[in-house]
């Protein structure tokens, strides 16, 4: 089975709320210290090194990760939302493997319409 | 003009000391309610983690043992095997599932011993005509746990019977056995030391409600009988291997100690 990342937030804001997002990602996260008990042969480094989020494409996140970080990490920050769009939250893996996740963000007005990312007005 | 306070100590003697008794009384009384490590009561190891530990445990998205869950959804519904069977073939939606872990460990007629929810797992594999399990594998703990998961809530009620009353005597020996190079038994700790500190954590009553669960020192899940065999190497004595029948009926009494508490798996502890 596919490790298994998780993303959670609020579906419907208003505008200008703090939006908090959750991740969670399944990783071993290897610190690259530890030896096998029967060999002694030291396992190699393996670990998210960096989580970088995006909102409709720009960058509003990002965090250098070490050996250190516990197994199964879990992060959460907050922003503020302009705009409807798409939030993706990216994992870099060692050896560059890269995991995403994505979701939707609706964002309403005052009046309780949906501020769409781009105007269709002519 | 300086005070004199010894001579308002020797004035109003008697005033003070009664004063400092009531006190005393009140304060005394009010902690010894409160105290949440009260040695009467069955209490669940939640009550003896830190706060940031119990936090995880509150919120299913923090709870890393969820993970273990929804991997387990995935092999219950997996279709394998020369039958082309799954889990849900024979037992239907997971969710019928329910109360199922509360009734293990209990004795098999047709092997007349004592055996617990992974092991019963293992043989309906073998009734699949699959592959077991591993001892201890992440599939085994992922079913376990998704089992376990469905009682959550649910009152432990154990009963001891004609059938298994010689397991629940094997298993109260084995409890108050001192063993290992220490000379420990599981009493001295989990019954007369509650609430006191081991380096730094609390000692807890030892209960087991909350297993499978996802210990942070390992950062994965493990089973009851892989938590007391950690607990045996730390008193410098000779674990049982898992599965066996010394820790099925040893768990069973534990499961016995704790009637009154609710399911918690998978719980998060240290």
């Amino acid at each position: 089975m596919n490790k298994q990342r998780k993303l959670k937030y609020k579906e419907t804001v208003n505008r200008g709320e703090l939006v908090k997002v959750k991740t969670l990602a399944e990783h071993e996260m290897e610190p690259g210290v530890r030896r096998d008990e029967k060999t002694g042969v030291i396992y190699p480094r393996l670990i998210i090194y960096k989580v970088i989020a995006r909102y409709n494409g720009k960058i509003i996140f990002i965090a250098n990760w070490f050996s250190g970080v516990s197994a199964n990490p879990y992060l959460g920050f907050y922003f503020k939302a302009d705009k409807s769009g798409l939030i993706e939250i990216e994992w870099q893996d060692d050896y560059s493997k890269s995991t995403f996740k994505r979701g939707y963000l609706k964002v309403l007005d005052k009046n309780g319409n949906e501020v769409l990312p781009t105007s269709h007005s002519i | 003009m300086e005070m004199k306070y010894y001579r308002l100590v020797i004035q109003y003697n008697l005033k003070l000391t009664l004063l400092f008794f009531i006190v005393y009384f009140f304060t005394f009384n009010l902690f010894a309610d409160n105290s949440p490590l009260n040695k009467g009561k069955t209490l669940s190891g939640y009550n003896f983690a830190e706060p940031s530990t119990q936090n995880m445990q509150n919120d299913d998205f923090l709870n890393p043992g969820v993970l273990w869950v929804e991997q387990g959804i995935s092999i219950w519904n997996k279709k394998n095997g020369p039958k082309d069977f799954s889990c849900y073939s024979c037992h239907g939606n997971i969710k019928e599932m329910k109360g199922i872990s509360l009734k293990y460990p209990k004795v098999l007629e047709s092997k007349r011993k004592l055996i617990n929810l992974e092991q019963r797992i293992n043989i309906c594999r073998t009734k699949m005509k699959l592959k077991e399990f591993d001892i201890e594998s992440k599939e085994i703990l992922a079913l376990s746990t998704l089992i376990s998961y469905q009682s959550r809530g649910l009152v432990f009620n154990y009963k001891v019977t004609e059938k298994n009353k010689k397991w629940y005597d094997l298993g109260e020996k084995l409890y108050f056995k001192k063993i290992g190079l220490m000379g420990l038994s599981c009493n001295q700790c989990h019954n007369d030391r509650v609430g006191l500190n081991l380096r730094a954590e609390k000692v807890s009553q030892g209960q087991i409600n909350g297993f499978p669960s996802y210990l942070l020192r390992w950062s994965k899940v493990v089973s009851v009988h892989r938590r007391i065999q950690f607990c045996n190497e730390q008193a410098r004595a000779v674990p049982y291997e898992i599965n066996s029948d010394e820790y099925n009926a040893l768990q069973f009494y534990l499961s016995l100690k704790g009637n009154g508490l609710e399911v918690e798996s998978p719980a998060v502890r240290k």
